[in-house]
């Protein structure tokens, strides 16, 4: 694990190995910089249970630039530290990485094998309160346009239904439908047709 | 008479509808759109047709008896018959030759310049049986009206001759798709001169004319979400009138003008409100649980027909247009949408499933007959002529979507004209005012 004094979230690219960290000193560690100095800085992880997390995690750019400054002083002042860790979304290895809920034909519902897909976005979502979604329902291509418009309409709602039952805010989340008009599979097969009847969840 | 420019078949209903979409399949009736001379296949049976004779014009403008021959001949009402030599409306005409020769009427006239880009085109139409002039009419024109010109008159000799009004001169709107573009087109009844109002890298669907043809309602996703605009034909100025949270589709507009019936899911689950064709607020008139989309006045303005799958199957409805307690309007199919009612009330159009393949259906709202008026099967998207006489409905064939027009009685359909890329989401426009 690196560490380093200036940490913006932008420059967050991908998950670093190194060595293995007693994460509770280190925010123990954090608590206390945190106090003394008055500064913040970012610790937010997907195992974080902090319900002040999301709100610090938000502050990760308020990071004090002249903290690299102050630290070559000695012991006076007290430069913090942030780890540099990945946001789980933009990690292809995160089950976050999963956004498609699949639909049977002419269903609404979700089934349980899509269920863990649910439950991993409604946990990062209730972790991250200031992040939000947009639910993009889809149809195959037969029928009418508009009806299939609501029938897509219908999956995203049942998706967002679910989604509110794990605890997402409603303010976190809307559902609209693209129906039949954005194809990811092309073809007039069942297989394409299969792929799509689907709800996208789309971080916003 | 340019005789390459229709082949008219009186072949029997069946092996027409064959021969259509066998034409649709290869090609045949797909002719290029900027081809001048457009081939163009009318199927039916031939009876009963008023045979006409139109001679060339005088002067250097044949667009003008072209476009006369073309309407006449797709209403599927006339049989216009070749006259290879020019009449012009002073010409000295032998009725009792034209008489024998199987022609009811005749029609002669020419195209004057009158000044730079300036014409008039006069006309005249004569009974050859009861030897009197029907019709005699001189018409001033700009250059680039010229076809709108001649579609007036073929309104005209339409109207003289079966007592119904013409709507040769109305236009149609339509969504084309080539590529990744997406495009808004108006164009003349019979899919020529296309004219593109918005053009998009995002779909395009459900467009709506206003009643009185200036505006049109349709909705697009150029936002990455479903939202209704209302776009001012003339001067291309367009307003987002329903962009609330969620969905935002199906615009119909009120027979005044005021207002849009459209499908919102602001409140969660789709559902029909009001909303001012200017926008502003949202007033929810159907109270469902499951989907209720698709919503279309009637002409009286007193009623609306909608989608519901509120019976667990979607089927089409009916309710007072302000909202109430709405009343099941088809049977017979678990599949029954997009309803859209005749200029005159008294039919129903709509798409049902049968045997999976998806048809356009006509119910008569009085006699509660109901005929299948295609059997393409990927059919999408009603809707009627001014005078309700044709439907025009997209359909899918060789793997494209293209558009056709049918007479409600049935016996009669044509494909139009296709532009590169596929074309869909018709709308038959009002007569103009």
């Amino acid at each position: 694990m690196t560490f380093s004094a200036n940490r913006s979230a932008s420059s967050v690219a991908g998950r670093s190995a190194g060595r293995p960290v007693r994460r509770p000193a280190r925010l123990a560690l954090m608590s206390l910089l945190l106090a003394s100095a008055g500064l913040v800085a970012c610790t937010s992880t997907q195992l974080e249970k902090d319900p002040n997390a999301a709100d610090l995690r938000g502050s990760a750019d308020a990071v004090d630039p002249n903290a690299a400054a102050n630290a070559s002083r000695g012991i006076s002042s007290v430069a913090p530290v942030a780890t540099e860790e990945v946001d789980p979304l933009n990690d292809p290895a995160s089950p976050l990485a999963r956004r498609s809920v699949y639909f049977q034909f002419d269903s609404f519902v979700v089934q349980p094998e899509f269920q863990p897909v649910v439950e991993t976005h409604a946990r990062y979502l209730t972790t991250n309160r200031n992040r939000s979604v947009v639910l993009e329902g889809n149809t195959d291509e037969s029928g009418s346009r508009e009806y299939n418009l609501a029938l897509g309409q219908k999956r995203a709602d049942a998706v967002r239904r679910a989604l509110t039952g794990l605890g997402v805010e409603d303010s976190q989340m809307e559902s609209i439908s693209f129906g039949e008009e954005k194809p990811r599979a092309l073809g007039h097969d069942e297989t394409s047709m299969a792929e799509n009847r689907r709800v996208d969840i789309n971080y916003r | 008479m340019n005789k390459s420019l229709f082949r008219l078949r009186f072949l029997s209903f069946l092996s027409l509808l064959t021969l259509l979409l066998a034409g649709l399949a290869t090609g045949l009736v797909t002719p290029n759109a900027q081809a001048q001379s457009t081939r163009i296949d009318v199927s039916g049976i031939g009876a009963h047709q008023l045979p006409i004779a139109i001679g060339r014009f005088g002067g250097d403008r044949p667009l003008v008896e072209q476009v006369i021959r073309s309407d006449l001949t797709r209403s599927s009402v006339f049989r216009v018959l070749a006259v290879d030599q020019t009449l012009t409306e002073t010409s000295a005409l032998d009725l009792n030759a034209f008489r024998n020769q199987g022609a009811d009427s005749v029609l002669a006239g020419s195209v004057q310049r009158t000044a730079e880009g300036r014409y008039e085109v006069r006309y005249k139409l004569i009974d050859s049986v009861r030897q009197q002039v029907l019709l005699e009419r001189a018409i001033p024109v700009a250059e680039g009206d010229l076809r709108l010109a001649a579609h007036r008159i073929a309104d005209d000799i339409y109207e003289r001759l079966t007592g119904i009004k013409g709507v040769f001169s109305t236009r149609i709107a339509f969504v084309s798709k080539e590529g990744s573009r997406y495009r808004l087109n108006i164009a003349d009844w019979d899919g020529e001169n296309v004219q593109t109002a918005l053009n998009s890298s995002e779909p395009i669907i459900s467009p709506a004319w206003s009643p009185d043809g200036t505006r049109i309602a349709y909705v697009s996703f150029e936002t990455r979400k479903p939202v209704v605009y209302v776009h001012m034909l003339t001067t291309g100025q367009r307003r987002a009138v329903a962009e609330f949270r969620g969905s935002n589709s199906a615009p119909a507009w009120s027979p005044d003008g005021r207002q849009l019936a459209v499908t919102l899911t602001r409140d969660g689950g789709s559902q029909i409100y009001l909303i001012s064709a200017e926008g502003g607020e949202s007033r929810r008139i159907t109270q469902s649980s499951g989907i209720d989309t698709e919503p279309y006045f009637s002409p009286d303005g007193q009623f609306i027909y909608f989608t519901s799958d509120r019976g667990g199957a979607p089927q089409i409805y009916r309710m007072p247009a302000s909202g109430g307690n709405a009343t099941r309007m088809t049977f017979g199919s678990n599949y029954n949408v997009s309803p859209r009612l005749s200029p005159d009330g008294q039919h129903l159009a709509f798409i049902t499933r049968r045997d999976g393949r998806f048809l356009v259906a006509l119910r008569d709202l009085q006699g509660n007959s109901e005929t299948l008026l295609t059997d393409g099967g990927e059919e999408e998207s009603p809707s009627f002529s001014p005078n309700g006489r044709w439907v025009m409905y997209s359909t899918r064939a060789g793997g494209r979507d293209s558009l056709v027009i049918v007479t409600t009685d049935g016996r009669f359909r044509q494909a139009l004209p296709r532009v590169s890329g596929e074309i869909r989401e018709p709308a038959w426009g009002p007569y103009p005012r």
